[in-house]
């Protein structure tokens, strides 16, 4: 009888993966052929959710949050936390969004390339799965107590972006610049 | 009276999938599953022709053509990744190494076991083979659909059909399979109907999904598209550390 458990898994699993494919093949926003230009496109959005980065790193200012703390009133202090939260919100969302965009325009480009490495993309799942988790505790934390108080959380993010920063660039290291032609313009700012 | 009609349903339709596939043309793109029906559909007359002339022999007849039918089905799993990752080399290298690991693995696991129990009697000793050779099938299978979800593999209508329709009638066989070996069920009246029900599922999906030629998607010129997973993974992980760079940049208090 204890055989059975892991073989219902299985056919659980195979359902589960079944159904998912064909919600992904039935997805009409994902177009079929992705091409470099379109990974491109992707990188450049990504780039333009930090394009003003002084104006980003004015909502989360505790110059600001002092500011209005002392002199404001009642009103106008609830006005001035609640848009900074709705901001900093919208922010962190979009960055989410563009980094699942170009991870899904990466993995779908990948299974064109002639030598994917199985250990590189491991390696990467698991960081971005890290990357979904934190961003989402986070965006729960300024969502709860705005972006002032959740100084904490944050700084906790900034240790492990630093971490999946640091997988990205040991790798770096082996590919021959020479090949990176194409890509060269992008990957030099 | 419905179990026959289920039955008679399910050997209608792959007459109707077969002869379509003739029609269309589709036989020759995907011969393998093509093979398959064929079996089935030539062990389903042949158990017909056993039960009407010869019922002593069903029983032995059944298995053995069951056995067969099996091993015939794996060309289906052959044709889905044929087909699927024919224009993507590198997954395919990929996914073969992995299928080759798992496959040795769950069939030596299998012989092992089977060796252990031993051989009661010949057609039991068939079903056991069949249902181990299921085992294999079913382990085989969910990585090939993990990896066509995680590389967002396109696929045409036909060859959706087909892969869905397979995935729906090996993961309820492979659990019919191991609650029918279970002491005591060998004669349950629920394991004998869901079988044959979920294969007439099973067909009549396929008997959709080919109705007809669907077109295959879209393949991006070869100048569209990287084939150096150096180059691509480098380009990546570069926007990515950029990314967090500039995340922390924001964020530090």
């Amino acid at each position: 009888m204890t055989g059975l458990l892991p073989i219902s898994l299985l056919s659980s699993l195979i359902l589960v993966l079944g159904v998912r494919l064909l919600v992904q093949s039935l997805n009409k926003r994902q177009r079929p052929a992705v091409t470099i230009h379109d990974y491109s496109n992707a990188r450049e959005a990504l780039d333009s959710v930090f394009v003003q980065t002084a104006a980003i790193k004015r909502i989360f200012s505790v110059e600001d949050a002092e500011f209005v703390a002392r002199s404001a009133t009642p009103d106008v202090k609830r006005m001035f936390f609640n848009e900074r939260r709705k901001l900093a919100l919208q922010w962190l969302r979009r960055t989410q969004k563009q980094v699942a965009q170009l991870i899904d325009l990466h993995l779908r480009l990948a299974s064109h390339t002639n030598d994917p490495s199985p250990g590189f993309e491991l390696n990467l799942t698991a960081k971005y799965l890290t990357f979904v988790v934190v961003s989402n505790i986070v965006l729960m934390l300024l969502w709860l107590l705005g972006p002032f108080k959740a100084t904490r959380s944050i700084s906790y993010t900034i240790r492990m972006a630093g971490g999946f920063c640091t997988t990205f660039s040991l790798r770096l290291k082996r590919v021959n610049p020479t090949r990176l032609s194409s890509g060269r313009e992008s990957l030099v700012h | 009276m419905s179990t026959d009609f289920i039955w008679w349903s399910a050997t209608a339709l792959e007459g109707v999938v077969l002869s379509r596939g003739v029609a269309t043309g589709l036989v020759r793109r995907y011969s393998l599953f093509y093979v398959y029906i064929g079996c089935t559909l030539l062990s389903d007359i042949l158990r017909v022709c056993c039960y009407q002339f010869a019922p002593s022999f069903y029983p032995e007849v059944y298995w053995h053509t069951e056995l067969a039918t099996v091993i015939a089905s794996y060309a289906v799993v052959i044709e889905i990744f044929r087909q699927s990752l024919r224009h993507n080399p590198g997954v395919a290298h990929f996914t073969r190494r992995l299928l080759s690991v798992v496959c040795v693995v769950v069939f030596t696991y299998a012989s092992l076991d089977l060796w252990q129990h031993g051989f009661a009697s010949l057609p039991r000793a068939t079903a056991d083979v069949g249902r181990y050779l299921r085992y294999v099938e079913g382990a085989l299978l969910p990585i090939m659909l993990w990896l066509f979800t995680r590389y967002r593999i396109p696929l045409g209508r036909n060859l959706l059909g087909l892969t869905l329709g397979s995935a729906f009638w090996i993961s309820l066989n492979v659990v019919n399979f191991a609650f029918w070996s279970e002491p005591g069920n060998e004669s349950s009246f629920v394991l004998r109907t869901l079988r044959p029900a979920s294969y007439l599922i099973t067909v009549a999906v396929w008997c959709i999904a080919l109705w007809s030629v669907q077109a295959d998607p879209v393949r991006p010129a070869e100048s569209e598209i990287e084939r150096d997973y150096e180059v691509l993974a480098a380009k990546t992980r570069a926007i990515l550390a950029r990314t967090s760079n500039r995340f922390v940049k924001v964020m530090r208090p």
